[in-house]
C-alpha cells in the first residue's frame, strides 16, 4: 500500500526528462526484505540529473549520459542507494529504511505524513494485531501501545476488554474512549468487527490529534482501518486457525470431600473453644454436629471425623461432585477468513468473509459470529471518486458463564454430587431411560437451586446480534488542491435475547419462564469535509472545513411469559401468563462544526490549529455548545543544517501540543427534570420522581497538553518519549445531596482529575541479516491519576475514598496487622483518639484489636495503595531466520494494588460454601507460625471481611503471545502459484507470573483494582495456516 | 467547472438546511415525562400516588439489594432482629446477628433512611401542587389525605428506626422534616426534636383522617380512614397516650373481624381476607419473585424457590400452651430447629403480604386498656383472641396482665414486622436463649442499647450541612453502642 502510494506520488512530483539519446539503461529493483519489485524508485543520473521512476514491477529505464558513472536510487521507506553504472542492465536491491520516516498515517478526518504531525498517536499495524489470538479486537491492543491500559478482564469467548488511553478522565461521566471506522464515530457492536478484515489501528492520544473530535474525544479515540486493495493482481487470502484453550490462570484448588469435611470440623470445633467450652467438649461436639452441619452428607456415617479432627477410618465417601471437570473443558476455537482485494487504474476493492467458532473453556458456552466485508472505491470521473465499505456481522452466544456461575464454581463444595443420589440404594438415580438425574440440590445446606449443567442441558440464555456497518462517500475534485468530500455511515446492530427456563426441572418446575428482549440501535453520521492542500516552495499549508451531524436511536422491547404447558416450547405464545412487557425509545444527536489549519516550512517546523463546535442534546438549549480546540507544533530538529551532518540522526523531532476536548457522556436527557413512568401500582399507572432539573449543565473539558520526542538513529534504533498531562474542567460529577432530601445528588460540572505520565516507546533492529533478522519493541507507560477539585473535603466510593489529591482509585480501610501467634486470630490497628487542646480529635494511640468492629467505622481507616499500577507496557521481539519465523511478546504491570475479593470470599467460615486451600494451613496450637487467621465458624463474620488483609500487590508478567511459523520460500511458492504460504503455532498467554496467580486469581482484573468473579482469562495453544494466491 | 460550482450549490444548499433545523438537538425521553406535566389535572396527581405506592410495596432505598425491595423486606428485617426468630445462614443474617446493622457506614441505615426518604419527596410533591390540579375537590381531597398519611407513616417509622423510643427520648434529636418538593437548591434540613417528629405525625395523620371522611378504596394495599386510625392508634401507642391508643384501635378495627382459625391454618397469603386491613397483593408482574417472606420462610412448601433461612426459637415455640391451634402449625425438623407453616405461597406464588390486620388493633386496645387499669375490659378482648385460638386464658393482673398482652402479641403475630418495635417501645432487653444461632455477632443487649437505633447513614451527616458531625451529644450521630440512660 505504502509503496503504491509513494509510487504515485512520485508520478506526480517528477516527470521523466527526456533529453537526447544518450545509453539506455534498464533494471529491475528488488526489496532485501521480501525479493518483491519496489515501485515508483526514483533513479537518478548523478551527473546531468535526469530522472526515471520504476513502474509496478519494479523495471525502470532510464537514459544517462555518456561521462555519467553513477545511478542514485531514492525512494522513501528505502535507504538511498549510490552504485556505479556497470552496464545496459543493472540488477538493484535496495534495503528498506526501517526508520520509514514518511508514512502515512491515519488522522481525523483524513490522512496525514507522520513526520508532520504534532501530536500523539500510536499506530498498531496488522502484522501486530495477527500475532495475537483474539475474536475481539479490542483484547488484541494490550501491550502494543504506549500509554494505552487494556484490561483483558473476560476470558468470556468475544469480551471486550476496558480499554483506558492516558488515565481516568472523568469521575461520572464515561472514560471509554471513542471508537472511530473508516472514518465515522463507530456505534455499532465492537464485536462485530473480524480481526482479520483491520488494516491498521491508530490510538489517537492528544488533543491536538483528538480535537477534530472534539465532541467525544476527551478519552482518546480508537482509529480502526479496515482493509482495502492492495496489488494490481489480484490476491486471494486464506487465514484458518484452531485452537485450544484454557484457564491462564488456575482456579485455587478446590478441597477435596475430605479436605472440605475435615475442616468443617475445624470450624466448628474451634467455634466451640471460642464459646467457652473445654477442649474436649468442643471436640465432642464438633464431631456430634459435623454431619447436622454439612446437611448434606457424602458419607456412610453420621459421624465421618473423630474427635481428633480426621476422618475416621473406614468411613467411606458415597459420593461427590466433580464440578470444575465438568464445568471446564476445553473445546476447539476455529476460525476461517478468505478475502479478495486488488486494485485496477480507477477501481479498490477488498471483500472477506469470516467465520468464527468459539467454545470457550466453559462446558456450556459458545460464540460463533459470521462476517462479510465489501470495500469499493472507485473513481466515476476524473474528478469524483466514490466509495462504500460496507460489512455485515451476524453472532451468537450461547449460554455464558456469568459471575455467579464463576462464584459457584469457586465455592461450591465438592461434597454436592452433580447428579441426584439416591441414599436408599445408595447410587444415582435414574430416569425412565436409564440416564442419571441432574441434582438442584434441594438437599443441600446452600447452592439450593444450582446446577449449571443442567441449567445448559434444559435451559437457552441465547443472544444473537446482527450488525450491519456501511460508509459511503463521494469525493469531488476541484482542483487538485481543493476537494469536497461527503460521507453517510450508519451503523446498526440488533441484538436479540431469547431466555428459556424449562418447566421440567429446576426452580421453575410446573411453570417454565421465557423472555424475549430486542434492542435497536442505529446510528447516522453525516460528515461533510472541505480540503486546501497547496504548496509554495518551502510554505505547505493544509486547511480544513467540516460539519457533521450525527443521530442515535435505540429501541428496546422486552417480554416475559411464564407457564408452558410441557416442556421443549421455547416461544412467548406457547407460556400463559405475562410477567414483564416493556419498550422504550431513546435519541440522542449532536450537530458539529469544525476546522483544522495546517502549516508547515521547509520540512523543518510544522504547526497546526483546530478548532470545533458541538451541540449536543445532552444538555439545555442554553448550555448545549461547548468549543474545543488544539495547536501544536513539531520541530524537525534533523533538518536542521547543525544535525544534517551527523549521518547517525536519521531523524529528531521536537513535538507539543496543547487543546481542549470534551465529554457528554452522562444520562441520555441529563438536563430535564423528569417523573419516570413505569412505577405502577398493580396495573394502576404510576409516575415517580426520577430526575431534578438541571439546566446549567454543560460540556465537560478536558485539557491536554503533550510534549515528545521523536527520534531514529543509526538506521536500528526508532522511538518516542513523550509527556502528557491531561487536566479535566467542569467535570460532569454528581453533587452529592443530604439524601433526606429524597436524592443522594445532582450532576453538576464541579470537581477536577488530573493525569500526568510519561511514556516510552523504542524499536530496536537488532539484528539485520539477509537471512536472520531479530527486532525488538518496548514500551512503558506510567501515569498518576490525581483528583485536584472536589464539591466536599472527601467522598467514599465503595472501597474507595475521594479526597484531593489523591488518586481515584486508592484503596481506604482498616489496617490488617496479621495473625495474633498466641491464637490465631486476625489483628487489626486500631485508632485510639483523643480531644487536643484546640479541641480537634487527633489520634493518641495505635493499638492492636482482634474485633473487627473496632475497626469499620471510617475513622479507623487510612489509605492502602492506589490501583493504578506505577508502569506497564509490552516487551516484543520477532526473530526470522531464512523462512522460519519467530516472536514472543510479554506484557507487564508493575506496582498497582488489587483488592482480591475472590480469594477473601474462600477464606471466611460460610456454611455450604467450600474454601479456599490456605484454609488448611491456617493457625492451629501445632502451626503457630501460620499466616492464615484460626478457622473458627464464631468469626465468619470478620475473617473474610474487607481491610488490608485482602489488598496485595498486583505486579505481574504475561507472556501474552508466543508463535512460530514457517513460509515457504519464494522460489517454491511461484512453482506453486501461491504468493504466500504460512504455517504456524502460537500461544496465547501461556504463562503468567505474579502473586495472585499462588491465590487462584487473575492478576488482569479491573481497572479499579476490584474483584467480581470475574470469568478469568484463558491460555491458548493455535496451530494455523494462511496462504494467498 | 459547471458542475463543480452546481455540486458546491448543492453542498452549500444542504449544510444551510441542516444549521436551521434548530429542533434537530431536542430529544425527549420515551418513558419519562416532564416534571412540570404531572400536576394538571387530578388523573396526573393520581398517578404520582399510584407512584408513591409502587415505592412503599416495590421501592428501594438504592442499596441494589434483594434485601432492600419495599416495605416486605422492612419487616423481615424487624423481625430478624428480634427474639423469636431464627436466622440460619441466608438473607438476613447480617440483621439478625447484629454484626453491625445498625451502623451509619453499612448499606441497611441508608436503605431505610433513603426509601423513607424518597417516599417524602414523592408525597410533598402531591401535596405540595394537589390543590392547584383541575379535577373534583373529592378525588384532590382523597389522594391528599392518602399522600399525608403516607408521609406521616414513613416519619413514624423514622423516628422509631432512628432514635429511642418517644417514653425516653421526646427531647432527643428527632429527624429532619421536609414538607415541600426538593428542588436542586433544597438544603438538608436539621434533626429537630423527637417530640416535633411526633407533632408531624400526628399533624399528617390527622388531617389524613379527617380528608379520607368517605373514601372507600378499591384495593386494599391503598390507605383508607380505617388504616390512619390504625396508624394513629400505632402511634399513640408508642408515646404512651393509652387513652387514645384504645379509642383509636377500636375505630380502627370496627369493619374487621379477628382471623378465623381456619384462614389462619391455611397460611397467611390473601388479601382479601376479612381481618386483613391492610397489606399488598402479588401479581405474576408485580412481585418479589423469589425474595419475598414465602421464600425465606423455611417450610417446604413453595412451588418454587426457597431460602429457607427463617425458623423459630425453642425458647418462643415453648411459650404456646398445647392445644394452641398456632402451636399445630410449627414442626421440628432435623432434630434441631423448628419451622413454621404461618406463611405459605399460593400456588402460582403471587401470595399476598400482610401489612396489618385486626388482631393488632385489638390486642392494642387491650394493652393501652390494661395499662389504664381497666383490666376487666382488656381481658376480655384478650380472652376473645385466646378462646378462639385454644390458648388458655390470662388470669393475671397489674403489670403481668401487660406482659401477657405482649405475649399475646407475639405469638399472634410473630413474622409480620412487629416484635422489634414492641421491644423497644416496652423497653426491653434484647434477650436470646434457648436454640439461638451465632456467627460472631451479639445474643444479648441490654435494654435502651444503642443498637437496637440505627445511625444516621454517615452520607446524610456529610452531605446534610444542618447536621453535625460527631456523636451525640457532641454532634448529630447516635452513637452505635452503648446504653442510652434517660
Amino acid at each position: 500500500m505504502k509503496r503504491i502510494l509513494l509510487g504515485i506520488l512520485a508520478f506526480v512530483f517528477f516527470v521523466p526528462g527526456v533529453l537526447a539519446q544518450k545509453r539506455q539503461i534498464t533494471g529491475t529493483i528488488v526489496s532485501s526484505e521480501d525479493g518483491q519489485p519496489v515501485i515508483g524508485v526514483t533513479v537518478q543520473d548523478k551527473t546531468t540529473g535526469t530522472y526515471a521512476v520504476s513502474d509496478q514491477n519494479g523495471i525502470f529505464s532510464i537514459e544517462v549520459g555518456s561521462t555519467s558513472e553513477t545511478l542514485v536510487f531514492m525512494c522513501i521507506s528505502f535507504r538511498n542507494l549510490e552504485t556505479t553504472i556497470t552496464g545496459n542492465v543493472m540488477n538493484v536491491t535496495m534495503q528498506p529504511d526501517v526508520m520509514a520516516l514518511d508514512e502515512i498515517m491515519v488522522i481525523a478526518y483524513g490522512q496525514g505524513k507522520k513526520t508532520s504531525f504534532t501530536g500523539s498517536a500510536s499506530v498498531v499495524k496488522k502484522e501486530d494485531l495477527e500475532r495475537v489470538k483474539t475474536s475481539n479486537i479490542t483484547q488484541a491492543l494490550q501491550g502494543l501501545s504506549t500509554g494505552v491500559q487494556v484490561i483483558n478482564s473476560s476470558g468470556q469467548p468475544g469480551a471486550s476488554a476496558s480499554i483506558l488511553i492516558r488515565g481516568i478522565g472523568s469521575m461520572n461521566a464515561s472514560s471509554s474512549p471513542m471508537y472511530v471506522v473508516d472514518g465515522a464515530p463507530y456505534n455499532g457492536y465492537i464485536n462485530a468487527i473480524a480481526p482479520s478484515d483491520i488494516e491498521s489501528l491508530t490510538v489517537l492520544k492528544d488533543a491536538s490529534a483528538t480535537a477534530l473530535y472534539g465532541s467525544r474525544a476527551a478519552n482518546g479515540v480508537i482509529m480502526i482501518t479496515t482493509r482495502k486493495g492492495q496489488r494490481e493482481k489480484g490476491q486471494i487470502s486464506f487465514r484458518s486457525s484452531l485452537s485450544f484453550s484454557s484457564l491462564a490462570v488456575d482456579m485455587p484448588h478446590q478441597l477435596t470431600p475430605v479436605e472440605y469435611t475435615e475442616l468443617s470440623w475445624r470450624g466448628l470445633y474451634y467455634e466451640a473453644l471460642d464459646n467457652g467450652y473445654t477442649a474436649e467438649n468442643a471436640a465432642l461436639l464438633a464431631t456430634n454436629n459435623l454431619a447436622n452441619e454439612l446437611k448434606l452428607n457424602p458419607w456412610n456415617t453420621s459421624k465421618p471425623v473423630g474427635t481428633d479432627g480426621k476422618l475416621v477410618s473406614g468411613t467411606d465417601l458415597l459420593f461427590e461432585g466433580d464440578w470444575r471437570e465438568a464445568l471446564l473443558q476445553s473445546r476447539p476455537r476455529q476460525e476461517y477468513s478468505l478475502d479478495f482485494s486488488g486494485r485496477t487504474e480507477k477501481t479498490n476493492y477488498f471483500f472477506s468473509l469470516g467465520y468464527l467458532d468459539d467454545k470457550g473453556i466453559f462446558t456450556t458456552q459458545q460464540f460463533n459470529r459470521i462476517t462479510g466485508r465489501s470495500n469499493v472505491t472507485t473513481k466515476v470521473k476524473n474528478w469524483l471518486e466514490v466509495g462504500t465499505n460496507t460489512s455485515f456481522a451476524h453472532s451468537l452466544t450461547d449460554a455464558p458463564a456469568t459471575e455467579s456461575t464463576i462464584w459457584f464454581l469457586r465455592t461450591v463444595p465438592s461434597i454436592y454430587p452433580i447428579y441426584e443420589w439416591d441414599y436408599a440404594t445408595n447410587t444415582y438415580k435414574t430416569d425412565a431411560d436409564g440416564n442419571k438425574i441432574y441434582d438442584y440440590g434441594n438437599d443441600r445446606k446452600s447452592w439450593i437451586g444450582w446446577n449449571p449443567l443442567a441449567d445448559a442441558a434444559y435451559n437457552q440464555y441465547i443472544t444473537k446480534v446482527d450488525n450491519i456497518s456501511s460508509r459511503n462517500f463521494a469525493e469531488v475534485t476541484f482542483l487538485p488542491q481543493l476537494k469536497f468530500r461527503t460521507s453517510i455511515s450508519l451503523d446498526y446492530y440488533m441484538s436479540s435475547y431469547s431466555g428459556y427456563t424449562n418447566p421440567t426441572y429446576g426452580y421453575m418446575a410446573g411453570r417454565g419462564a421465557a423472555t424475549k428482549s430486542a434492542t435497536r440501535n442505529i446510528t447516522t453520521v453525516w460528515t461533510n469535509l472541505l480540503t486546501y492542500d497547496k504548496t509554495f516552495g518551502k510554505h505547505g499549508v493544509g486547511v480544513l472545513l467540516g460539519q457533521e451531524s450525527y443521530q442515535r436511536k435505540v429501541n428496546g422491547l422486552s417480554g416475559s411469559k411464564e407457564g408452558f404447558p410441557f416442556g421443549g416450547l421455547y416461544e412467548l405464545t406457547s407460556a400463559a401468563t405475562m410477567t414483564d412487557l416493556t419498550s422504550y425509545e431513546d435519541n440522542y444527536r449532536l450537530m458539529s462544526w469544525f476546522s483544522r489549519a495546517e502549516y508547515d516550512f521547509d520540512n523543518k517546523y510544522y504547526i497546526s490549529g483546530s478548532l470545533r463546535t458541538d451541540g449536543s442534546s445532552r444538555f439545555h438549549k442554553n448550555s448545549r455548545w461547548g468549543t474545543f480546540w488544539s495547536v501544536g507544533a513539531s520541530w524537525r530538529l534533523s533538518n536542521e543544517n547543525f544535525l544534517k551532518g551527523n549521518d547517525w540522526i536519521d531523524n529528531l523531532k521536537l513535538k507539543a501540543s496543547y487543546g481542549a476536548v470534551g465529554n457528554d457522556d452522562i444520562s441520555w436527557y441529563a438536563y430535564q427534570g423528569l417523573y419516570g413512568t413505569g412505577y405502577d401500582d398493580f396495573g394502576k399507572a404510576g409516575v415517580m420522581i426520577q430526575r431534578l432539573p438541571n439546566e446549567t449543565l454543560k460540556w465537560e473539558t478536558n485539557l491536554q497538553f503533550n510534549t515528545g520526542l521523536d527520534f531514529a538513529l543509526f538506521n536500528r534504533i526508532t522511538g518516542s518519549f513523550e509527556y502528557f498531562m491531561r487536566k479535566s474542567k467542569d467535570l460532569l460529577f454528581t453533587m452529592p445531596m443530604a439524601s433526606s432530601t429524597g436524592f443522594s445528588g445532582v450532576d453538576r460540572n464541579i470537581g477536577d482529575v488530573q493525569n500526568a505520565g510519561i511514556e516510552l516507546q523504542l524499536n530496536l533492529r537488532v539484528l539485520d541479516g539477509e537471512n536472520f533478522k531479530w527486532n525488538m519493541d518496548f514500551n512503558a507507560s506510567h501515569y498518576k491519576n490525581t483528583i485536584t477539585k472536589l464539591p466536599q473535603k472527601e467522598m467514599n466510593s465503595g472501597v474507595f475514598k475521594w479526597r484531593e489529591g489523591q488518586s481515584r482509585y486508592n484503596f481506604w480501610g482498616a489496617e490488617w496487622a496479621g495473625v495474633n501467634p498466641e491464637n490465631g486470630n486476625d489483628q487489626w490497628w486500631k485508632n485510639v483518639y483523643e480531644t487536643n487542646a484546640d479541641g480537634e480529635k487527633v489520634v493518641k494511640e495505635r493499638v492492636l484489636t482482634e474485633n473487627y468492629n473496632d475497626v469499620s467505622g471510617d475513622d479507623q481507616k487510612k489509605y492502602l495503595g492506589d490501583a493504578i499500577p506505577k508502569l506497564f507496557g509490552g516487551w516484543s521481539n520477532t526473530f526470522s531466520f531464512y523462512g522460519i519465523d519467530f516472536s514472543f511478546m510479554l506484557y507487564y504491570s508493575i506496582g498497582g494494588k488489587l483488592y482480591d475479593s475472590d480469594y477473601a470470599q474462600m477464606i471466611a467460615y460460610r456454611e455450604g460454601f467450600s474454601y479456599h486451600p490456605d484454609n488448611l494451613d491456617s493457625w492451629t496450637e501445632n502451626n503457630k507460625a501460620s499466616a492464615f487467621t484460626r478457622f473458627s465458624k464464631a468469626y465468619s463474620n470478620s475473617m473474610g471481611a474487607y481491610s488490608s488483609k485482602f489488598i496485595f500487590d498486583n505486579t505481574f508478567v504475561r507472556l501474552r503471545n508466543v508463535s512460530l511459523g514457517y513460509t515457504l520460500p519464494s522460489t517454491l511458492l511461484r512453482k506453486m502459484k501461491f504468493s504466500s504460504f504460512r504455517v504456524y503455532v502460537q500461544g496465547d498467554n501461556l504463562i503468567t507470573l505474579g502473586s495472585a496467580v499462588r491465590r487462584g486469581t487473575d492478576p488482569e482484573q479491573s481497572i479499579s483494582g476490584t474483584t467480581v468473579n470475574r470469568f478469568p482469562t484463558t491460555k491458548s495453544v493455535t496451530v494455523g495456516l494462511q496462504f494467498s494466491l | 467547472m459547471k458542475t463543480y460550482v452546481k455540486t458546491l450549490l448543492i453542498a452549500g444548499t444542504v449544510l444551510l438546511g441542516f444549521s436551521s433545523c434548530t429542533g434537530f438537538l431536542e430529544t425527549n425521553p420515551s418513558t419519562s415525562v416532564a416534571d412540570t406535566e404531572v400536576f394538571k389535572t387530578t388523573q396526573g396527581a393520581q398517578s404520582a400516588l399510584y407512584g408513591c405506592y409502587f415505592q412503599m410495596e416495590s421501592g428501594d432505598g438504592g442499596a441494589g439489594r434483594q434485601d432492600d425491595w419495599g416495605y416486605p423486606t422492612h419487616l423481615m428485617t424487624f423481625d430478624a432482629c428480634g427474639e423469636d426468630m431464627i436466622v440460619w445462614g441466608g438473607w438476613y443474617t447480617y440483621d439478625y446477628n447484629y454484626w453491625g446493622h445498625t451502623r451509619g457506614d453499612i448499606f441497611k441505615a441508608s436503605a431505610l433512611w433513603r426509601f423513607y426518604y424518597r417516599l417524602i419527596n414523592n408525597t410533598n410533591s402531591i401535596i405540595y401542587y394537589i390543590d392547584q390540579a383541575e379535577g373534583l375537590q373529592a378525588d384532590k381531597d382523597h389522594i391528599k389525605g392518602q399522600a399525608l398519611a403516607l408521609r406521616g407513616w414513613s416519619y413514624f417509622h423514622l423516628i422509631r428506626l432512628f432514635q429511642h423510643t418517644y417514653a425516653i427520648a421526646k427531647d432527643m434529636p428527632g429527624v429532619p422534616i421536609y414538607l415541600e418538593p426538593t428542588t436542586d437548591q433544597t438544603e438538608g434540613a436539621p434533626r429537630g426534636t423527637v417530640q416535633a417528629t411526633y407533632d408531624r405525625v400526628l399533624e399528617d395523620f390527622t388531617q389524613a383522617e379527617t380528608l379520607l371522611q368517605g373514601f372507600v378504596r378499591s384495593y386494599k394495599n391503598h390507605i383508607d380512614q380505617s388504616v390512619v386510625r390504625a396508624f394513629l392508634a400505632q402511634t399513640y401507642l408508642t408515646m404512651n397516650n393509652w387513652e387514645k391508643a384504645a379509642e383509636y384501635a377500636e375505630k380502627a378495627r370496627q369493619n374487621y373481624p379477628l382471623t378465623s382459625n381456619s384462614v389462619y391454618q391455611e397460611g397467611f397469603n390473601d388479601l382479601s381476607t376479612a381481618s386483613w386491613m391492610w397489606g399488598m397483593p402479588q401479581t405474576k408482574d408485580q412481585n418479589m419473585g423469589d425474595y419475598s417472606p414465602f421464600a425465606m420462610w423455611a417450610n417446604w412448601t413453595r412451588n418454587g424457590y426457597t431460602f429457607q433461612c427463617f425458623f423459630l426459637s425453642n425458647d418462643f415455640v415453648n411459650q404456646f400452651d398445647d392445644g394452641d391451634i398456632r402451636k399445630s402449625q410449627i414442626y421440628f425438623v432435623w432434630n434441631v430447629i423448628y419451622y413454621s407453616m404461618k406463611f405459605r405461597d399460593t400456588e402460582d406464588l403471587t401470595g399476598s403480604i400482610i401489612f396489618m390486620r385486626s388482631e393488632e388493633m385489638l390486642l392494642t386496645q387491650a394493652e393501652a386498656l390494661a395499662r389504664m387499669g381497666k383490666e376487666a375490659q382488656a381481658k376480655e378482648l384478650l380472652w376473645q383472641l385466646q378462646e378462639m385460638r385454644g390458648a388458655k386464658k390470662t388470669t393475671a393482673t397489674g403489670n403481668d396482665l401487660v406482659e401477657a398482652i405482649l405475649m399475646e402479641r407475639r405469638k399472634e403475630l410473630y413474622g409480620e414486622g412487629l416484635s422489634w418495635f414492641d421491644m423497644i417501645r416496652n423497653q426491653k432487653p434484647l434477650t436470646r436463649t434457648g436454640n439461638h444461632v451465632s456467627y460472631g455477632g451479639g445474643k444479648q443487649f441490654p435494654a435502651r442499647s444503642w443498637r437496637f437505633v440505627y445511625q444516621i447513614p454517615n452520607s446524610e451527616i456529610i452531605n446534610n450541612k444542618s447536621m453535625e458531625e460527631g456523636i451525640w451529644p457532641a454532634g448529630d450521630q447516635n452513637p452505635f453502642d452503648g446504653v442510652y440512660v434517660p
